[in-house]
């Protein structure tokens, strides 16, 4: 144990503090990683859909709303919903809230192109067996097109996720606190690479815990083809 | 009374004119095929009849419901409610199947009983389970759809229609998809049904199943009738000279 701690020249209480504060960071990480989660999936399959309508502006505004999410940068966005609102109209913004908003529609504009991609693999011909039976339109969506579309989207969301775990440093920028604010500042006052390395392993962590999760789900899934 | 009565049907995708007034008449209890060329216009009928496409003009009713009328050479469609009515009254099998894969056979055949008819789930499985012993699946009721042959696909897709507890059976080449040694067991299971005197409109391009099992037969051709008469009369050798070129095709297969 001393060889490990003459090795990474701290002492336990130093290791033990900084371990502490990067606990802390991990679970704002996390936060940000969950609140995304959890509200980009389902807006992205309203995104889907709408981009699919038959009525012509909401498609188009839809599509163009997809195009700036995707074609700008996410750190410059975060930037414009945390301090866009005061800028223009004296709104103070609060900042996880801002945070997660920018997140949120960010992720949403990319899952709803998954999701169309999903939604669109589904033959007519599921629909048309739905109607003739007599289910309803959302009935035949939500109950039989839906989670066949789930199983068909879990790689490339699943991919998406691991992106996001990651993308959660980019809250940097607005000074949200999380993992990479954390391993930042303590590296730099501890002149000590220790603190990155640290947070590199609690990422990969994150991640191999989301891409496990995913695999699992998949696997559950495969019941049918 | 006629169980279906369509008249003077028309419809079109864009420019091409699919279905030039065609008249469907079709008792209780009797079997009508449809036969033609491929491209004639046999699945746009189908579809018309069970509301997965809307005709241009003409009327259609089904067990005294109007589902449309002529108004000056539009189809004027009923209200919602209606059309629903009549949905229910109609089941249709398709060529693929379309059996939803997610979900076990069983739950295939008794879901929409239970969320669209409202019946109870003892009630559900109790209709499921009979239909699946005629069908000879009780051993399936378990699999899902991607484990089992085409034909026991193609029965469980009737044995879904059937749950339902339609007035009149649509087939639309239930057995085009299927590899020659398992299309009898599915047209075994609707002759077994034209013995119960279900109400049947089969497309079919089985010509000895057709004359044996059909009431009447009905040819297609560029989307109009050319006959629409017994299947003795149909097949017999002073028919219309497009049949008889048509069935010779056939059988030169
Ligand atoms: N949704 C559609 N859009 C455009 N053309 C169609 C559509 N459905 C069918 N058709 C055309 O209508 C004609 C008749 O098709 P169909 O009813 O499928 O014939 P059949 O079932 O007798 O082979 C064909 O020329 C086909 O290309
Ligand atoms: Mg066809």
């Amino acid at each position: 144990m001393d060889f490990f701690f003459d090795m990474i020249r701290m002492t336990p209480e130093t290791f033990s503090n900084l371990m502490n504060q990067m606990i802390e960071g991990t679970w704002q990480a996390l936060e940000i990683f969950l609140y995304t989660a959890v509200f980009s999936v389902p807006l992205g399959i309203v995104v889907a859909v709408l981009r699919e309508s038959s009525l012509k502006p909401v498609a188009a505004v839809t599509r163009f709303y997809q195009l700036v999410m995707r074609g700008t940068p996410l750190m410059l966005q975060l930037m414009f919903v945390m301090y866009g609102p005061f800028y223009m109209f004296g709104i103070g913004m609060n900042r996880f809230f801002a945070c997660i908003l920018a997140f949120v529609i960010n992720y949403a504009a990319y899952f709803g192109e998954i999701f169309r991609a999903g939604i669109n693999s589904i033959p007519r011909g599921q629909y048309e067996a739905g109607q003739v039976l007599g289910y309803t339109r959302s009935q035949t969506f939500f109950h039989i097109v839906l989670p066949q579309v789930v199983k068909r989207v879990l790689p490339p969301i699943g991919s998406e996720f691991l992106v996001l775990v990651k993308d959660t440093a980019l809250a940097n920028v607005i000074a949200q606190p999380q993992l990479f604010d954390v391993a930042k500042k303590t590296s730099g006052s501890m002149v000590s690479v220790v603190p990155l390395v640290v947070a590199a392993v609690i990422y990969l962590v994150m991640s191999a815990i989301v891409e496990a999760g995913f695999h699992r789900a998949e696997q559950k899934l495969n019941y049918y083809s | 009374m006629y169980l279906l009565e369509a008249n003077n049907i028309h419809k079109s995708f864009g420019e091409t004119h699919v279905l030039k007034g065609v008249d469907l008449v079709v008792e209780e209890g009797q079997v009508v095929s449809i036969i033609g060329p491929s491209g004639s216009g046999k699945s746009t009928l189908l579809r018309c009849m069970t509301q997965l496409e809307t005709a241009d003009s003409g009327s259609i009713s089904i067990c005294g419901r109007t589902m449309t009328e002529d108004r000056n050479g539009t189809a004027v469609y009923s209200d919602k409610n209606q059309l629903r009515q009549i949905m229910l009254d109609v089941g249709l099998v398709f060529q693929n199947f379309q059996l939803f894969p997610h979900w076990s056979v069983l739950r295939n055949l008794t879901d929409a009983q239970i969320r669209v008819l409202g019946r109870k789930k003892e009630e559900a499985e109790a209709v499921a389970r009979e239909l699946l012993s005629r069908m000879k699946l009780s051993e399936k009721e378990s699999a899902y759809p991607c484990q089992l042959s085409g034909g026991q696909q193609q029965r469980v897709a009737i044995a879904r229609a059937l749950a339902m507890s339609p007035k009149i059976l649509f087939f639309d080449e239930p057995t085009s998809a299927l590899d020659p040694e398992l299309i009898g067991e599915v047209l075994e299971i609707i002759r077994d049904l034209a013995r119960q005197h279900m109400t049947m409109v089969i497309v079919t391009h089985e010509m000895t199943f057709a004359r044996e099992i059909s009431d009447k037969v009905m040819f297609l051709d560029h989307g109009s009738v050319l006959a629409f008469d017994t299947p003795e009369k149909i097949f017999a050798q002073e028919a219309h000279s497009r049949i008889q070129a048509f069935l010779s095709l056939l059988n030169k297969k």
